[in-house]
């Protein structure tokens, strides 16, 4: 185990990588953290301070200089601005005299080099001596290298009364089989799903699960970044948001150390997530997203069915990690800011990629799978968010048509199938029953119809309308709503829950069935209970859909539906004023 | 008494005489032609009633074991045989009606003939017993009466005239039927008066056999003689209007088989009558793909191609291509610049059945690296419009031969404007190129040596868009996280074993060769060793090595990445037409 901890801190590529770990092990280890890294440049050479002992010793105020990788001798003195000495330098030139809380200046001051590798040989002389030299009475010098982290996370988190010898089984599993991520996934949720029914409702060792949890996730992360495949990074990430916001959404309102611990570490794992989100299409995606079949043919398929499958699967995630940006975006409420306007590019981007994907990869205009409409939708509410609606449109009309077409050919008509080996055979026969039987209900038409409907799209309401009476008079159109029992499962997948608004008929046309759609929307209070809901993190409740393949609950375009009946009211006041002048 | 006899009574007795001259039926000559002599002279003895065979056979069905066997040995020994003239009729009747359905049914036909013209009173006999019962024997009638009239023309004429003009429609339709037969050598007055009783009994004739006969008549009587009612226009158009399935059945078949006498005229009324053919009649379609077949290459190609597309237009999946495959396949091998022309033309129809007639012959007349006839193509007159009509047609009909498709393409590149050229250098490349790169890029590099300078700037183009497509995909190679799983690439292996296995016992089920051999499994080694006797009765010792055969073909990638987003352009592709 050690060994992997090791390869794993060795491999964490930037500074802000160990940042993210170094502060939960000291908690852990049962230091106080006084200070945590901020974005770009350190504090007077602190990137993280803390106050605690180790080993049995007298508590010290530990302040970490930390240097991601192996410390050579340009990164110890070298001209980047993250080299080491210089840190060093300001911590005494700088920290020390101004920064030291006056209830800490009693205690030794350890002033630590971390490096997430080893101090390279050719410097070893050099820092040994730096530190001999600098070293004072109530000031010592430390070097923490990967070695001595990786003992530390052992003690901290991996220790076997925290982490039993199968449980820690599962991370090695996990670990050895990144090159197949649902495998890898499965020994993760099995890891995560342990430590966290391990941990009770006690929330001291929730807070523990959290963390490990969190070290397991960025122990495979850095492992997957080396096989170059971070599916299993993704996967176990998502579901680990989901987990943590599960052991997390009760804490919220509770003014407790723990509780805040725990809705931090829920934050911390949705940050990783986003992280290898952001890593996976930034490097593996959005570079080829312009060029005409290039991820569509990097699917590597063995059958036809894959690409369909793995292009709608990209859809959704690229248009749900566009989705966090619109969130963040709101949740800083600056938008004209540096952070504002990065969020909106970043918002702007992942929108234009989605469009370079669909442009780019014609499968994405053949769903087929019902449950593909959770991508759409996803990639609609993108689309809208980025204004890009004259696109959004276009894109559901070529595939309403192409619907369209593949059902009165019954050819590779979206279905209610989602295992893989119906798939694969899809469509088993041409004959009505099966037909019937595969089309036996839909979310898709009607998510597609509710959009065309809101944005006055007449002629592809229309469409859908036709596509309906057509070929699928026999298919239960329904919408997914949440209702009571749907926070307790939402978040875990477990069992049933939430209901299906059914009986939804196109034919009595646009208005009757917006109202019908969102009449219910009103009336049904079970979404605005949802805990992401009321704590505004409303990408969670996404991300749960996504995962689970549950249909985006359409509570989320009630406001549009308020603001259009708001304007069209405006515009009949005005319409009737205008009258009554002329009369 | 000879072996024969002997075999021949000891089987009579038995009751397996009919097996014993199925089984000697295929003897040598010599051999098979003492044993029918002793048939026949067994039975003149009354040692045995060979009729009894006859009988036999007209009591079952052809599936009866040496059905046509016997008849054969019949053949040989019914013209001499000394048999009451009601008892052979009777059997040849039944035999006849047992193999109806085969070319072969009427195999005694001609042999009773010569047993009634053996002895002289046998036709006066025959002629009673047909009127007595012509639903029975009414078939007999030509065979009769051809007899009658080699003992005596004049008197037998007259008799065929009564007949013809009987009102029972079973004598009047084989009775009309003889007339076409009838010797008419050197007596043109016969004949004319045939003539003019064909015409007599077409006069308000409703019966659809009669009307057949008529027109089979009407067609041996006309070179005999001119001005003869029945060998004008009007009279034949007379007797289709008037006629069913049989009566066009009949014209079609002598456009079939009388195609290099046919006038112009006549083929044309054929043909037009043709139109309203039956194509459930698988008869009648298939004479009619003999005559197009025939005129091709004929003064009256232009009235076949014309009638095909006609037909083709109206009938749509009716008239499909394998219903045409003789005219379709003579078309593009020996017609190859008429082909050509066809192409653009057809194509340019946006007809369906008449591009799929394309499709079908490029499919299975034209060899895999054979050419399509390029300049005739390329000489067709046609705005840009049409010219990227008629490429897209190509595409959508001749994608999964691309060289063909690609042929086309370059063909309409020769005189296109700039815009229709653009347009067709994009279709070069996609979906052509970007589908087929494998079988396309060396085509089109050899093409562009020889090719017209601003077709070679197209091919050059349509390359480099290709190599930018797939630098790009290079350029993302495979993407692990988007790989399916080891379960997902298990699964479609089982599919496609599954596929294949289910595809290789179709084959096998159909397939002629395996129904000829028997078929052995080899377990271990690459030859089988086996030890077969000879018709010495010695041993011989055979080995069989075991050959390796593979046959490769091109997917288009586009099966894979998008197949549906392929499907669909195709049939936009074929479905589309071109607004006038």
């Amino acid at each position: 185990m050690k060994l992997i901890l090791k390869e794993y801190l060795a491999a964490l590529r930037e500074r802000d990588e160990l940042d993210a770990i170094l502060p939960d092990l000291l908690s852990q280890l049962g230091f106080t953290v006084l200070s945590k890294p901020r974005r770009g440049t350190k504090q007077h050479g602190v990137d993280v301070a803390a106050v605690g002992s180790l080993d049995g010793e007298p508590k010290r105020l530990y302040l970490f200089s930390i240097k991601a990788g192996d410390l050579t001798r340009a990164e110890w003195n070298g001209t980047s601005a993250q080299a080491l000495r210089p840190s060093l330098d300001e911590i005494q030139d700088s920290y020390l005299p101004t920064r030291v809380s006056v209830s800490y200046r009693d205690l030794e001051i350890v002033i630590c080099a971390c490096v997430g590798g080893v101090i390279r040989e050719e410097v070893q002389s050099d820092v040994r001596g730096y530190f001999d030299r600098n070293a004072r009475d109530g000031l010592v010098f430390e070097d923490w290298n990967g070695d001595f982290l990786a003992e530390l996370i052992l003690r901290a988190f991996l220790r076997e009364e925290l982490l039993p010898k199968d449980v820690q089984a599962h991370l090695r599993k996990a670990v050895a089989l990144v090159e197949e991520p649902d495998a890898a996934f499965r020994h993760m949720e099995d890891l995560m799903n342990a430590l966290l029914d391990g941990a009770g409702a006690a929330r001291t060792r929730k807070v523990t699960a959290l963390r490990q949890i969190y070290i397991a996730l960025w122990v495979l992360y850095a492992w997957c970044r080396g096989a170059d495949n971070v599916e299993a990074a993704f996967l176990a990430s998502e579901r680990a948001l989901l987990l943590a916001w599960h052991a997390a959404k009760d804490q919220i309102a509770v003014n407790a150390k723990n509780a805040k611990a725990i809705v931090l570490l829920a934050q911390e794992i949705a940050f990783l997530h986003l992280r290898v989100g952001e890593h996976y299409f930034e490097e593996k995606i959005f570079p080829y997203a312009g060029n005409r079949y290039a991820v569509s043919a990097a699917v590597g398929p063995g059958d036809a069915v894959d690409v369909n499958l793995r292009l709608f699967s990209l859809l959704g995630r690229i248009a749900l990690a566009g989705l966090w940006r619109v969130h963040l975006s709101e949740l800083h409420g600056s938008p004209d800011d540096e952070t504002g306007r990065e969020l909106n590019a970043q918002i702007a981007r992942y929108a234009d990629m989605a469009v370079e994907l669909i442009n780019n990869n014609p499968v994405l205009l053949s769903p087929l799978k019902d449950d593909h409409a959770v991508d759409i939708h996803l990639a609609a509410m993108l689309f809208a968010a980025a204004g890009r609606h004259a696109f959004l449109f276009s894109w559901l009309a070529e595939l309403v048509d192409r619907c369209a077409f593949s059902l009165s050919t019954r050819g590779a008509y979206p279905c209610i199938h989602t295992d893989y080996r119906e798939l694969i055979r899809h469509p088993r026969s041409q004959d009505d029953e099966h037909f019937e039987g595969a089309t036996a209900g839909s979310t898709l038409f009607p998510m597609i119809a509710v959009w065309a409907a809101l944005f006055d799209q007449t002629a592809l309401f229309a469409r859908v309308a036709e596509l309906q009476k057509e070929h699928l008079k026999h298919s239960t159109f329904q919408l997914w709503h949440p209702s009571e029992d749907t926070e307790q499962a939402l978040y875990i997948n477990r069992d049933n829950h939430g209901a299906a608004l059914t009986g939804l008929d196109l034919a009595s046309g646009a208005e009757a069935f917006l109202e019908v759609v969102f009449d219910e929307c009103g009336a049904n209070g079970a979404f605005n209970d949802l805990s992401s809901v009321r704590a505004g993190a409303w990408p969670i409740l996404l991300t749960a859909c996504r995962r689970y393949r549950l249909p985006v609950p359409m509570h989320f375009l009630l406001a549009l539906f308020r603001q259009r009946l708001s304007d069209r009211a405006t515009v009949g006041s005005d319409a009737t004023e205008a009258a009554a002048q002329t009369v | 008494m000879t072996a024969d006899e002997s075999q021949i009574i000891a089987a009579f007795k038995k009751g397996t005489l009919r097996q014993l001259v199925a089984s000697r039926s295929y003897g040598e000559d010599a051999a098979r032609r003492d044993f029918e002599q002793a048939l026949a002279r067994l039975h003149g003895d009354g040692a045995i009633d060979a009729i009894s065979v006859l009988n036999e056979l007209g009591g079952g069905t052809r599936s009866v074991p040496g059905f046509f066997a016997v008849q054969h040995v019949f053949e040989a020994i019914l013209p001499v045989l000394d048999a009451e003239t009601g008892a052979v009729m009777n059997a040849v009747v039944d035999v006849v009606k047992a193999g109806e359905g085969d070319g072969a049914a009427s195999l005694l036909i001609d042999p009773f003939s010569s047993f009634c013209g053996a002895a002289e009173k046998r036709p006066d006999e025959a002629l009673t017993l047909i009127k007595n019962d012509p639903k029975r024997f009414a078939l007999l009638i030509t065979a009769v009466v051809l007899a009658g009239a080699r003992r005596a023309r004049d008197a037998w004429f007259e008799n065929l005239l009564d007949l013809v003009a009987s009102d029972d429609p079973e004598i009047a339709r084989h009775a009309c039927f003889a007339v076409g037969r009838f010797d008419f050598t050197g007596a043109d007055s016969l004949v004319r008066r045939a003539s003019a009783a064909l015409e007599g009994v077409l006069d308000g004739a409703s019966d659809d056999g009669v009307l057949a006969s008529i027109v089979r008549s009407s067609f041996a009587l006309g070179p005999r003689a001119d001005g003869l009612a029945c060998n004008t226009p009007a009279f034949l158009d007379r007797a289709l209007a008037a006629g069913g399935n049989l009566t066009l059945h009949a014209a079609i078949e002598i456009a079939w088989l009388k195609h290099a006498e046919l006038e112009p005229e006549i083929l044309d009324l054929i043909l037009r009558h043709g139109e309203r053919v039956n194509s459930q009649m698988n008869g009648t379609m298939q004479f009619l793909d003999l005559a197009l077949s025939n005129q091709l290459g004929a003064p009256g190609e232009r009235l076949a191609i014309a009638f095909f597309e006609r037909f083709a237009i109206a009938r749509g999946a009716d008239a499909g291509p394998e219903r045409f495959d003789d005219f379709l396949r003579k078309l593009c091998s020996a017609r190859r610049d008429l082909f050509g022309r066809l192409i653009v033309k057809w194509f340019l129809s946006g007809d369906r059945t008449l591009c799929a007639a394309i499709n079908w012959a490029v499919m299975n007349v034209l060899g895999e690296n054979e050419s399509l006839p390029v300049e005739a193509i390329a000489s067709e007159a046609l705005d840009g419009r049409e010219r990227v009509f008629v490429a897209r047609k190509a595409i959508g009909h001749l994608f999964f031969r691309p060289k063909a498709a690609a042929e086309i393409i370059l063909a309409l590149m020769h005189g296109a404007d700039k815009k229709s050229a653009e347009f067709l250098e994009e279709h070069l490349f996609d979906p052509m190129l970007a589908n087929y790169a494998g079988s396309l890029e060396p085509f089109l590099k050899e093409y562009r040596k020889t090719a017209a300078p601003k077709v070679k700037g197209r091919i050059d183009g349509a390359l480099k868009k290709w190599r930018a497509q797939i630098n790009g995909m290079k350029a993302a190679g495979r993407i692990k996280e988007l790989a399916p799983s080891e379960r997902e690439r298990a699964l479609s292996r089982e599919r496609f074993a599954d596929e294949s296995i289910a595809a290789m016992r179709e084959a096998e089920k159909n397939s002629i060769l395996l129904n000829l051999v028997t078929k052995a499994a080899i377990l271990h080694g690459s030859a089988s060793v086996h030890s077969v006797r000879g018709p010495d009765g010695a041993k011989h010792r055979g080995v069989t090595h075991m050959q390796s055969h593979s046959y490769s073909m091109d997917i288009p990638s586009q099966e894979m990445l998008d197949p549906f987003g392929l499907d669909y352009m195709l049939r936009v592709f074929r479905a589309e037409r071109i607004s006038q």
